[in-house]
């Protein structure tokens, strides 16, 4: 059981005339504050408390063994570790703080009878959790590096970004630490909020919104969530937008010796490929073919369409032939040019 | 026409095909959520402020309520 303290109401006695005369003399709220940290910092060192530190480095270092060849290297790794970190930084802080009000709650109640300021203890519940919480995350992100996880150099605040996300994380394991908090204050007994704990936990991370694709209705209760801005600090400052995704050509792979069969019509290449739009049939259009004919071959080539059968018979053989030389004859033209003669050709125009 | 996806994969080149698929799926996964700029990280910090500071202030009123707990 944890210690009750009187400090904040101590008494003095006083006799006068036989009578005795019992003056309660009240701290104010300020000094409730240093005195019930000084219990909570005596209670990390005697009861135990301290063993939040080597839990956390534990559940870093685990995580980190899984993320550190996709943290900060691709999109799909870069998420799901952002995830990974956001749940370590909310279980850290749920584990903290969820029975710390409601194993001694019989204490609190009696305190608050004799004097005690329900501010002042949450106070310094916040500030001693702000330390603890503090010295977790140094000790999530040191464990962190030491497995082999590399930080980015430059972050968006410092110019470490270890120090940002380091943040990010503090913050994160420091809001479900409050909330736990509330939660411990609302439960009779520990019982009880270890029961309510795991849907908790559940909730933010089910509702992070990073990792399941959800419905649109359960929009406002991802707002709520700590693990979804959470996730969205510690993406962003991993630049996810930046980091390449590998997924995709992975799947592509294993589908190797998976066959494809398909319908093609010409009329379909030809759409495909008139589309100017399109940079895929922009590339292919501009593919440059060369013919060398001889003069023979390009007459011959006229002959055979009606069009130019007749142009070629009201100009005459010979005045092509001398336009064109006797030494072959490089054409060029590339297969946006075709394609576009063809689409005339079957609008009835002339190419 | 019938063709294997490994057959597509070579006809374009494996390199280049790499390449393609990855730069164009990267670009199909660009999320604004995770834009990487500071007015996004720190309306998240602020947020996470918020949340830690409304549930400060619920537990303080729920404590407050304390003696009314019935046995």
């Amino acid at each position: 059981m944890p210690e009750t303290t009187m400090e904040n109401m101590p008494e003095t006695t006083q006799e006068k005339s036989g009578e005795r005369h019992i003056t309660l003399r009240y701290r104010g709220r300020g000094s409730q504050i240093w005195i019930y940290l000084g219990k909570f910092l005596r209670m990390f060192v005697y009861q135990n408390d301290w063993k939040v530190l080597p839990m956390a480095a534990v559940i870093a270092g685990l995580v980190a063994m899984v993320t550190r060849f996709m943290f900060f290297r691709t999109m799909e790794g870069t998420l799901m570790s952002a995830f990974a970190l956001t749940c370590v930084g909310i279980w850290n802080g749920c584990f903290n703080s969820i029975q710390v009000i409601c194993r001694e709650r019989d204490v609190v109640k009696r305190e608050h009878r004799a004097g005690m300021h329900i501010s002042s203890y949450i106070i310094a519940h916040l500030i001693y959790q702000a330390l603890l919480c503090l010295m977790q995350t140094a000790v999530t992100v040191y464990v962190m590096r030491r497995v082999g996880i590399e930080f980015p150099e430059n972050g968006l605040f410092t110019r470490w970004a270890v120090v940002d996300i380091g943040f990010t994380v503090f913050l994160v394991t420091y809001a479900a630490d409050a909330l736990s908090l509330w939660i411990s204050s609302l439960a009779r007994n520990t019982t009880t909020a270890m029961t309510i704990m795991p849907f908790v936990l559940i909730f933010q991370l089910v509702f992070s919104g990073g990792m399941l694709t959800l419905p649109e209705w359960s929009k406002p209760l991802t707002d709520m969530t700590i693990s979804r801005y959470g996730l969205t600090a510690l993406a962003a400052q991993a630049d996810y937008n930046s980091r390449p995704l590998v997924s995709a050509w992975s799947s592509l792979i294993s589908m190797r010796n998976s066959d494809i069969t398909a319908t093609v019509t010409v009329g379909q290449v030809l759409d495909y490929l008139a589309d100017e739009e399109n940079p895929g049939a922009a590339e292919l259009r501009a593919v440059e073919f060369t013919q060398t004919m001889t003069s023979e071959q390009v007459l011959s080539l006229l002959r055979s369409d009606e069009r130019t059968a007749n142009v070629l018979r009201t100009v005459g053989d010979e005045v092509l032939l001398r336009a064109i030389g006797d030494g072959p004859v490089e054409i060029r033209f590339t297969l946006g040019e075709v394609v576009d003669g063809m689409a005339a050709k079957g609008r009835g125009k002339s190419p | 026409m019938s063709t294997t996806v490994g057959e597509i994969i070579e006809s374009i080149g494996e390199n280049d095909a790499h390449l393609a698929v990855q730069r164009t799926a990267t670009a199909a996964n660009y999320d604004e959520t995770y834009a990487y700029s500071r007015d996004n990280v720190l309306s998240c910090w602020l947020t996470l402020v918020l949340i830690t500071l409304a549930s400060a202030a619920l537990a303080t009123v729920t404590l407050e309520f304390i003696d009314k707990d019935k046995r």
